[in-house]
């Protein structure tokens, strides 16, 4: 199964739903919100008992190769935790696809004995839930999600989410409107686990970040802190480190002067955003929409990676009419504790299910591109700069605790991407069985910090010659040579290995241009090209593989 | 709207082809899944609530009005 941004905007997303009561509705439901997604749902429903339908060879989920498996079950029907759990570690290493599992709904009884008494449906729901919680918070099993389900019927009020006439009648537990919250929720997660997600949240700063206006009304006029309404403003920029700490990278675009607005990022008792947290800030005068296409270059993300906060309503506006891939968010003027709001309103926009440690240091990364930026201003001669950043390469092969971060950049890298080969894990992990294939990536780490694994490649060996499958890189690091070190480690390793001969491809898509002549320009000789494709030849033997003098490489790989 | 095209609008989102004289034996397609969708339609155009009793002899538009019209006093 190859998931891809093509498929997930024009092709099918086969969904297996399997549940222990009547779900046609709710896969009704799904299939009518699909959207973006072109979503084609099965259906199993297990008459006698579900866990016995997850292991049994026969249950639907295995029949085919779903891209997602939805677990819909209640507490009721749910005899023994360990077992479900067991069935779902079994699930898991059987199917290729997304596992998305609903957790269970907190009961809501009446009855004041209930809960008075040592063992009773309350103590069994919290025991039931965090062994859920246990199995993927410890063991972490790949592509495997929990469906709130429960936050869901908290949200609606337990009498506007269940349904007892219904259940009672057709097995069916929920009500109309707790069906389409249920369809709602797995289809969120689906697209978030499908769809290129935002990257960036771009912040206004006067009544954004705080009440007021700091050029008027000064560090000590504006509106933040412990008491109303500044306490609406520190809340919502808790919430804002919060997603910070999820994987995404925050910027100022304020028309405003540079010096007051930092002065309140580094003197504000009650600001929670310092100025570290941001990436970059365009704090002046000018146009927002010039801010926009700067940070754009700057930061190297798309226009379609970023989310921007502003309460003032023209320069929204504005933003929207002449770049409307950005995301914008109107916050609400004289209203903040509606502002509180605004991230849950719009919570589409950031899910995030999938993190990565690169996610997480994405932010720290950023910055150290910006200064790089800046040191590469001062130094006049390129290859000092190369010098000056005392970068160490290495080189990984074949290890398998890459994989995730492996898939997550076949599926976003869009400039420096060869070939443009996305896979899923399942689909590098099966691959990494052949005996002929080889995968090769690269961690790169300079004196502002590590980027993590920022290159991949994938070989197929045959015996005097070998293809390079695929072959990409992060463009956080695009403009340091290392993809020639790299294809240049690659190439040895091959030779090593008998290669005489290795071919490859570049193959066009709407945004690799940039690596387009990357092949020729190392010396590979083109065989074939067409408009959409150039093949390339290189033979190992003739050729000198000098390694860069900048970079210091070192290897690790999976021992035999 | 009169009661009669309120009930064939909710209708015809799942039965495009939905007349005064549709009945489940003459509707491709009008299982017991598609009935269940009707109705919870209907409940939610008229905002009232059908008991299973009522929603098993509901078969028909006609049925449908019969039934409807008993809970919605205006019609």
């Amino acid at each position: 199964m190859v998931v891809n941004e093509v498929k997930g905007l024009s092709g099918e997303m086969n969904i297996c739903l399997i549940s222990s009561y009547t779900s046609q509705l709710i896969k009704h439901n799904l299939e009518e919100k699909s959207g973006a997604l072109n979503i084609n749902a099965s259906i199993s429903i297990s008459e006698y008992n579900i866990v016995h339908d997850l292991i049994s060879e026969d249950s639907l989920i295995y029949q085919a190769p779903f891209d997602f498996v939805v677990v819909l079950y209640l507490l009721d029907d749910i005899k023994q935790i360990d077992e479900l759990v067991d069935c779902l570690r079994n699930c898991r290493a059987k199917i290729k696809g997304a596992l998305l599992i609903a957790n269970f709904i907190a009961p809501a009884a009446w009855s004041l004995s209930a809960c008075n008494q040592a063992e009773n449906e309350f103590t069994r729901f919290s025991r039931y839930q965090s062994a859920l919680q246990q199995f993927l918070l410890t063991e972490k099993p790949a592509n495997t999600y929990l469906l709130d389900v429960n936050s869901l019927a908290a949200r609606l009020g337990h009498d506007q989410f269940f349904d007892p006439r219904l259940w009672y009648a057709y097995q069916i537990p929920f009500t109309r409107k707790g069906m389409a919250a249920v369809a709602q929720l797995i289809h969120r997660a689906i697209q978030c686990l499908t769809l290129p997600r935002k990257k960036c949240i771009v912040l206004d700063c006067d009544n954004t970040l705080w009440g007021g206006i700091i050029g008027e009304d000064g560090l000590e006029g504006i509106k933040l802190g412990p008491t109303y309404p500044g306490n609406c403003y520190v809340k919502f920029q808790e919430q804002l480190l919060a997603l910070k700490n999820l994987g995404y990278i925050l910027a100022l675009n304020s028309k405003n002067n540079e010096p007051d607005v930092l002065e309140v990022l580094e003197h504000h008792p009650w600001q929670i955003l310092k100025k570290h947290d941001f990436v970059s800030k365009k704090i002046n005068w000018r146009n927002k929409i010039e801010n926009f296409v700067d940070l754009a270059r700057e930061l190297n993300l798309g226009l379609d990676s970023f989310i921007f906060f502003d309460d003032n309503p023209a320069e929204v506006q504005l933003v929207r009419d002449n770049l409307p891939e950005i995301t914008t968010i109107q916050v609400p003027k004289d209203n903040p504790v509606q502002i509180l709001s605004l991230i849950e309103n719009n919570y589409e926009t950031f899910d995030i299910l999938k993190i990565t440690e690169e996610d997480k240091a994405k932010s720290a990364m950023y910055l150290a591109n910006v200064a790089r930026e800046e040191l590469k201003k001062s130094i006049v001669n390129i290859e000092d700069y190369y010098r000056s950043l005392e970068m160490t390469m290495e080189i990984r092969k074949n290890l398998r605790v890459d994989v995730p971060r492996l898939s997550q950049m076949t599926l976003k890298t869009n400039q420096f991407n060869v070939v443009t080969i996305r896979r899923t894990e399942e689909e590098i992990i099966s691959l990494l069985d052949q005996k002929d294939f080889l995968s090769y990536c690269f961690k790169l780490v300079d004196k502002f910090g590590d980027n993590g694994i920022v290159g991949y490649c994938e070989v197929k060996r045959g015996t005097d010659q070998a293809e390079i499958l695929n072959f990409l890189m992060s463009c956080r690091v695009i403009g340091r040579n290392a993809e020639n070190e790299f294809l240049t480690q690659v190439l040895r390793d091959l030779k090593s290995l008998g290669a005489e001969t290795v071919t490859a491809t570049w193959r066009k898509s709407p945004k690799n241009a940039i690596c387009e002549n990357f092949l020729e320009n190392f010396g590979f000789t083109l065989t074939k090209s067409d408009d959409r494709q150039k093949d390339y030849r290189l033979a190992l033997s003739a050729r000198e593989l000098p390694s860069l003098d900048y970079f210091q490489v070192n290897w690790r790989q999976e021992s035999a | 709207m009169s009661l009669e095209e309120r009930v064939l609008k909710v209708l015809r989102k799942i039965f495009p082809e939905a007349k005064a004289d549709s009945h489940i034996d003459n509707i491709e397609g009008w299982d017991s899944v598609n009935h269940l969708r009707c109705l919870l339609g209907l409940e939610e155009e008229f905002e009232i609530m059908f008991a299973p009793e009522e929603m098993e002899k509901m078969t028909s538009v006609k049925d449908m009005i019969l039934v409807i019209s008993e809970k919605v006093p205006d019609s």
